[in-house]
């Protein structure tokens, strides 16, 4: 019954095949004709394919669904045979859409062969784009599918194909809008695709079941109460899937796990649910910041966190202050779309709190129309708010790249790292407003590692000879000290008592800097990285007494650990895949946390007992 | 169970029309029904609810003692449906309609469907919307008659069909009718050839059954009277149940039903020179019921 | 070859019925002859098969007719008496008609009478006459 309910759907619709045959036709016709060089024609040719002509041939093929029924008075025919209602609209539903995907599928064919013709095509962002991505393929799909359902589903309501058409493109771009708009309210820092997707299919499942029951319940003779039935059932089923939606727009995320820190014995990540910490003491993660944005770097000195949050469609950047427990949240400042005030039309930079985390210093830029360039400006205010201070920056440096590094306690200056070429960093003296050079010739990558002692701030630098330099300066007297040299330093990392660093040499060599005796020593060599940067992570355990390491052996993953002698004490085996390199990891005295990027998750493995855990997915 | 088919209290209305209302009915295993009603007083409505096309107001029907809710599908395959007009999709050919309905039907006989084409002179391969209204009858006949129905309901399906194919459609649906026994429910306006074939009368009027009789009976009942008066004629007849009356001249011409030895005595008293009794047809039956 | 008027007072199944036994006693029938299915009786006169199914059993009933199993009806082969009492009803049935009649003219039974004797006369003139009008 139901192959030959299927073919006869497809003998039916055969004629409608024309439509989409002569597009595609003239498709061809102007793809070939085209000089190859005009890539951004074509892409947007192919863009016109996939986004506009194929939903609408979607739509016609949804609107024409139950067309011949009508046509011909076969209702009355098809309701008295015995075959159950839902089952002769769901034949059809299945039939057309198949009908749909091979059009999609035949042109996807077409511009694969038409894309490959072209000379020099392949290296082109068309290319890659269109046919590598198959990113538009998806949303030709999603808009074709939506398209055909909702056409499809009001298609037995009315015989005039051509109001369907009209109402199918209404309703679908009405709804599409609204659900966008609403989408954005309910999450207002960036858009999840995936979310959005789902509140889509949602829609357009809401269609369906509407039209199923109407169909199964309604009387057909009576052709407006057929309609009213329908919009009944369509509202019933579009509240709920608003509500999933709602549901689904606030609970999932990329969960991207970044900015991990250690602090003071604890763990502070955050994802797209907000600002987490794990403390080892009850071995929990905890939850101290809801939905914050992600990816900025926080503050954390002295019991407090500092933090960003992002306003309604990234028009305004918040700086927050709140307790390591999450406690006593406090906005400090507003900065962006905020008229009358002095952060108007600005953005933030970089930000950092002072080592008694007292005041919390940060720098804007705005656009400067005077000078065409961008002028910015570092700000100072206390925890509790009062207290701003502003100053002008005039280096004459690309405002965007700068960054706080460092704020010590002693002598009201703040170190300040430029980004761009050549990079240095500047003491910046927050009385005077002077600035002096403290370190140039920095080398990649550009990290400046600071122990928990604030003191000093270890950095690569450039050596005469393509060389890599491990420097520590030190704060307060300024004075610089070359700890090591070689090919390449390719990670460093400070003890938790601050007064030893690992480091990574050569792309092999594990070597232990001892800043109280002023010793290197040697521990191991490890394997080579394969490719470069999927580097070994390590971190000191343990009260600074042993370094564990994460390596791979034959594809299996491997924490390593590296004891009093710094000989290879202890081996235990990551339970996760990874494939992105090595897993990095971060070393709280007997516990080690290990993430797994590719999932988001984080674990966390007892030195002691040697018992796993995820603690985060 | 001798019922094949039962309707209790059925009612319908479309808007604030009204078209069945307390409609009940009962259909015999094995008899022929005809059901009669003038155009647009229901009978298409009744018949699109037995055959589950539209839902029912008020009311149950059952189908071999079990109540048929209205989107069950079971007993479609019992029964064959032609119905006015037979709507067919017109771009497909005989042979893939036929296809298409041995799928539904689990008793499909197909030797059947090839004997009737042939004897139609259909050609398989032809597309139905090349077919005459003659043809469409047939094939609509072939299509009911082929998947071997208990009950054949069939809805005025021979308007607008000349008389020697109703002649012919008539017949087949009498050979269907010996071999196997199937129930027939005909309805329609057309009454002439039904006369010879229906077992069982029902007048559809107002939204009910005015009669629902055996036929025979009913014809038993139903007379016309014709009297001449030598003077005057009589002004009113004390007779209950006069269906129509003509006056002609001195003659008069009486339809009554039903007919009793009490009223053919009490219009002897009214002493007519002249008196006559003649069978009424099917037609002029029914016209005088629903006027 | 038999006949029936579908709004005539007498019942279908009834005039069927007449008709045979009609034939019948006509000899038009002739014993162990085998009479028409009840499907191809229906068929051509177009009327319900249980109506031809009714007038068979029934004649069956009477004497009539016989069923031989799986092959259908056949004429049976009646007495002579019966056929003689068949004529006699059809013929019996013809006088009630006319007499019917003539009671609408309100003829007195003398001159029914003569009008009878002059009717047979004339036919029996016609009859000598050969096939002359």
């Amino acid at each position: 019954m139901f192959g030959k309910l299927f073919l006869k759907e497809w003998k039916e619709k055969i004629s409608l095949f024309i439509f989409p045959f002569i597009g595609m036709l003239i498709f061809v016709v102007v793809f070939l004709s085209y000089p190859s060089q005009k890539f951004e024609v074509m892409e947007y040719l192919t863009g016109v394919m996939l986004l506009i002509f194929l939903p609408l041939t979607a739509l016609l093929l949804g609107a024409s669904g139950f067309q011949s029924e009508f046509k011909d008075g076969a209702w009355a025919y098809l309701f008295s045979r015995p075959i159950k209602k839902w089952k002769i609209w769901t034949i059809k539903y299945f039939s057309q859409i198949t009908i749909l995907l091979s059009i999609l599928m035949i042109l996807r064919l077409i511009i694969f062969i038409l894309a490959g013709l072209k000379e020099g095509m392949k290296t082109s962002n068309f290319y890659i784009d269109t046919i590598g991505n198959t990113y538009m393929f998806y949303i030709c799909l999603l808009l074709s599918f939506c398209a055909f359902t909702i056409s499809f589903s009001i298609s037995f309501l009315y015989e005039k194909q051509f109001i369907i058409l009209l109402v199918s493109i209404l309703i679908g771009s009405g709804l599409a809008f609204v659900s966008y708009k609403y989408f954005v309210f309910l999450e207002p820092f960036y858009l999840y695709e995936p979310g959005l997707v789902g509140f889509y299919i949602f829609i357009a499942l809401s269609f369906v079941a509407a039209s199923i029951l109407t169909f199964i319940k309604s009387d057909f003779s009576q052709m407006g109460k057929r309609i009213w039935l329908f919009s009944k059932f369509l509202l019933f089923f579009l509240v709920i899937s608003f509500s999933l939606g709602t549901i689904l727009a606030l609970n999932i995320g990329h969960e991207y796990i970044s900015s991990l820190h250690k602090y003071e014995g604890n763990v502070y990540f955050d994802t797209d649910k907000g600002i987490f910490r794990y403390v080892p003491e009850v071995d929990k993660v905890e939850r101290i910041a809801k939905s914050v944005s992600i990816g900025q770097p926080r503050s954390i000195r002295a019991g407090k966190v500092a933090f960003i949050k992002y306003g309604r469609r990234f028009e305004n950047e918040e700086l927050w202050i709140m307790n390591t427990d999450g406690s006593q949240k406090n906005c400090l400042v507003r900065i962006g779309n905020v008229k009358d005030s002095p952060f108007y039309d600005s953005w933030l930079d970089t930000y950092i709190l002072s080592q008694d985390a007292k005041k919390i210093a940060f720098i804007t830029s705005k656009y400067d129309k005077q000078i065409n360039d961008w002028r910015s400006t570092l700000w100072w205010i206390n925890s509790d708010g009062t207290g701003l201070k502003g100053k002008i920056l005039d280096f004459p440096y690309n405002a965007f790249k700068l960054q706080l590094i460092a704020w010590p306690e002693f002598g009201n200056s703040l170190f300040i790292l430029l980004r761009n070429y050549p990079q240095k960093i500047l003491k910046f003296n927050l009385e005077s407003g002077t600035h002096q050079l403290v370190a140039e010739n920095l080398a990649l990558p550009l990290k400046i590692q600071i122990p928990p002692t604030q003191n000093l701030i270890a950095f690569l630098q450039r050596g005469k000879v393509r060389q890599e330099i491990l420097s520590v300066l030190d704060l307060r007297t300024l004075e610089k000290k070359e700890v090591y040299e070689a090919d390449s330093i390719d990670r460093f990392v400070w003890s938790n008592n601050g007064d030893k660093m690992a480091f990574l040499a050569g792309g092999n060599e594990l070597i232990v800097y001892n800043l109280l005796e002023d010793s290197i020593k040697k521990i191991e060599e490890l394997n080579y990285a394969e490719p470069r940067w999927y580097v070994h992570d390590f971190e000191f355990v343990l009260n600074d007494k042993k370094i564990v390491v994460s390596d791979e052996i034959n594809g299996e993953f491997y924490l390593k650990i590296f004891g009093e002698g710094f000989s290879e004490e202890k081996q235990l085996k990551i339970p996760f895949h990874h494939k992105d390199g090595k897993p990095y990891i971060w070393g709280l005295n007997n516990i080690v946390l290990v993430q797994n990027s590719e999932k988001d998750e984080l674990w966390r493995v007892n030195l002691d007992t040697e018992e796993w855990r995820k603690i985060y997915h | 169970m001798s019922e094949i088919l039962r309707i209790n209290n059925l009612s319908k209305s479309f808007g604030r029309k009204k078209v069945l209302e307390n409609f009940n009915m009962a259909l015999e295993k094995g008899k022929v029904y005809g059901l009669l009603g003038k155009n647009g007083e229901g009978k298409t409505t009744l018949i699109q609810m037995i055959m589950g096309i539209i839902p029912s107001d008020k009311g149950e029907i059952f189908y071999k003692d079990e109540k048929i809710k209205f989107n069950d599908t079971s007993y479609k395959k019992e029964v064959g449906y032609i119905p006015e007009d037979s709507f067919f999709f017109s771009w497909m050919k005989i042979k893939e309609l036929l296809d298409l309905n041995s799928s539904f039907y689990p008793k499909w006989n197909s030797k059947k469907a090839d004997e009737y084409l042939e004897r139609f002179s259909l050609d398989k391969k032809m597309r139905i919307r090349h077919l005459s209204r003659g043809m469409k009858l047939k094939l609509g006949l072939i299509v009911a008659l082929a998947s071997e129905p208990e009950l054949l309901v069939l809805d005025d399906p021979t308007s607008g069909i000349d008389v020697p194919t109703r002649q012919d459609f008539l017949k087949d649906i009498i050979r269907e009718l010996c071999e196997a026994g199937t129930t027939i429910l005909f309805s329609t306006h057309l009454v002439h050839e039904l006369e010879r074939i229906i077992e069982h009368l029902s007048i559809l009027h107002g939204g009910y059954l005015i009669i629902d009789e055996d036929y025979q009976m009913v014809r038993n009942l139903a007379k016309k009277v014709r009297m001449t008066f030598e003077n005057s004629t009589p002004k009113k007849f004390d007779v209950e149940g006069i269906l129509r009356e003509k006056k002609e001249g001195n003659r008069i011409e009486l339809v009554i039903y039903p007919w009793d030895e009490g009223k053919k005595k009490k219009l002897e008293e009214l002493s007519p020179a002249h008196w006559e009794m003649e069978p009424l047809t099917l037609e002029e039956l029914f016209v005088c019921f629903v006027s | 070859m038999i006949k029936i008027e579908a709004t005539s007072f007498v019942p279908i199944y009834e005039q069927i019925k007449k008709e045979i036994k009609r034939s019948i006693s006509l000899g038009i029938f002739k014993a162990h002859e085998p009479l028409p299915s009840i499907r191809d009786l229906a068929s051509e006169l177009i009327i319900n098969p249980n109506t031809v199914a009714r007038a068979y059993r029934e004649l069956e009933m009477e004497g009539f007719i016989y069923t031989k199993k799986g092959k259908g009806c056949y004429v049976s082969d009646i007495s002579s008496s019966l056929i003689k009492k068949e004529r006699m009803e059809i013929l019996n049935n013809v006088f009630d008609e006319a007499i019917k009649e003539t009671k609408n003219f309100n003829l007195e039974l003398n001159e029914i009478k003569k009008l009878f004797e002059h009717r047979l006369k004339i036919a029996k003139k016609g009859d000598s006459k050969g096939e002359r009008k």
